[in-house]
């Protein structure tokens, strides 16, 4: 793999220098993993980790047509975001209601903050323009501001120790905070990808550096550890949250990969509205479902699902070793008469079938909710 | 700093083979191999007498990043396999050359070992 050809973010060396192994993600050059999967998975599930996600991009809508022009881009109704400060996760759908990528939008102060997926960062800025409107503004953020996720039980007492701030422990999920963390400008969205309470810091490129040595060292009073892509592709697994790329495409809408509760019928005409409610009225031909296995093998993507007759009758998007349950997991859209929970299917895996159950999603689910 | 000790001979699809006691080798996956796999989640291993030929995939080893197959480095009958792997498959990655062996064949042909890379030659291989 020639590395000189991807793109970069500023914690680069540092992860290097913690003897991360890196992969290609998404054209960035990124640790999949410091030590191993399995502990980093833990430490955030049992403790805190961190994670370098500067690689995800950042947009910034400005002026008076900014909310119409976004509320026409998403299913979810964008006046949900009153104050400033509050966000909301939702998904670009195109004109057939497939979705072009999933992102959060956060309400602030200049007007609305969109973070999106790193793979994404190109079609998703042709697309916002191509349906640009009259008096909007749209400034693409990911150089110069970076973003690491801090996540897990721990995650609050370690902001709460390097802030002394206690509105963080009324911060609710979505909402934004501004603090300074021993000299260092960030707001803080209390949102992350794992399943657990944390936080995702939002800091300009140039002191990034610095804020994962902070982070990392006081840190160590919990445990945290560096956290790479593998840990955050099972953590977000075992919490059932949906993959561009595996669960999510242009090839599916929200319906079908159970994000209707984004879907607001009732807001008004937004892009992909008309087809999300035919399938509404006739059916669904697919369905994400969440699926656990019995032995120790793991279905992976592109696995055909198969009913008890053998019939085809769906294919898996994601799965794996779910660490912090001991059983393989798998997300699979399949057709909707074998949706229900409880369900037996198969998973042809290497030419033979294994035995698989529907389960409700998600499959892991942590104690304490903010 | 990965470790493939000199007491064992290697092939290119990164299983070792020990030295012979009783025509039995013991045959296991490479430091390199399963620092490359990362966390091992299963191991499926052949049952004990089959005879499997030089080359012949003899199993599947399964981190949570991929799957790889398991190749024979050198003809011979599965005699025991490593009855610990069920239920810990991460002693591959922790001990690949003690209790994470995989299996001991009797060999069938001796003179196969003459064929396989040193200590020396297998790191020069994964350098490359």
């Amino acid at each position: 793999m020639n590395t000189t050809t991807l793109k970069t973010t500023m914690l680069n060396q540092d992860h290097r220098n913690l003897n991360a192994k890196m992969v290609n993600f998404a054209g960035f050059d990124m640790p999949i993993q410091y030590k191993n999967i399995t502990s980093e998975h833990l430490s955030v599930r049992e403790n805190v980790g961190i994670f370098d996600v500067s690689h995800m991009g950042q947009f910034e809508v400005s002026g008076t047509g900014s909310f119409a022009y976004l509320q026409n881009l998403i299913p979810s109704d964008l006046s949900k975001l009153i104050h400033n400060d509050t966000g909301l996760y939702t998904q670009l759908l195109n004109n057939n209601a497939g979705i072009i990528d999933d992102l959060i939008i956060y309400k602030r102060d200049f007007g609305y903050l969109l973070v999106v997926n790193a793979s994404n960062i190109e079609k998703n800025w042709a697309w916002l323009q191509l349906q640009l409107t009259d008096n909007l503004q749209i400034v693409n953020k990911t150089n110069e501001r970076s973003l690491l996720a801090v996540q897990g039980p721990k995650a609050e007492q370690l902001l709460l120790d390097l802030t002394n701030n206690q509105d963080l422990t009324n911060l609710k999920s979505f909402g934004i905070i501004n603090l300074n963390i021993k000299g260092i400008s960030i707001f803080a969205a209390r949102s992350g990808y794992t399943g657990e309470d944390g936080f995702e810091i939002f800091v300009e490129s140039s002191k990034v550096i610095d804020l994962w040595q902070i982070l990392l060292d006081y840190g160590q009073k919990y445990n945290l550890k560096p956290c790479g892509l593998g840990a955050r592709d099972t953590l977000r697994i075992e919490a059932a949250l949906p993959l561009y790329g595996h669960e999510l495409t242009e090839a599916t809408t929200p319906l079908e990969a159970s994000l209707g509760w984004c879907v607001k019928f009732d807001k008004g005409n937004f892009i992909g509205r008309d087809r999300l409610v035919k399938q509404q009225e006739s059916g669904l031909t697919q369905k994400l479902i969440c699926l656990k296995t019995f032995n120790r093998i793991i279905p992976r993507q592109g696995y055909a699902v198969v009913n008890n007759d053998g019939q085809n009758v769906g294919i898996v998007t994601s799965g794996t070793m779910a660490l912090s349950l001991g059983y393989p997991v798998a997300m699979a859209y399949v057709k909707p008469e074998f949706s229900n929970p409880d369900t037996q299917l198969q998973i042809m895996i290497r030419g033979s079938s294994e035995l698989a159950q529907v389960v409700k999603r998600p499959f892991y689910k942590r104690s304490q909710k903010k | 700093m990965l470790n493939h000790p000199d007491k064992f001979q290697y092939v290119k699809t990164h299983e070792y083979v020990s030295s012979v006691e009783n025509d039995t080798v013991t045959i296991g996956i490479t430091d390199f191999a399963q620092d490359q796999l990362g966390d091992v989640t299963f191991v499926e291993l052949p049952k004990i007498g089959a005879s499997l030929a030089i080359e012949k995939k003899f199993g599947v080893i399964e981190s949570v990043k991929s799957v790889s197959d398991l190749f024979m480095p050198v003809s011979g009958e599965i005699v025991e396999v490593n009855p610990k792997l069920d239920s810990s498959p991460e002693l591959v990655n922790n001990d690949c050359y003690g209790d994470g062996w995989l299996v001991k064949i009797k060999l069938t042909n001796a003179k196969e070992l003459d064929n396989l890379m040193s200590a020396h030659d297998y790191t020069q291989f994964i350098a490359e």
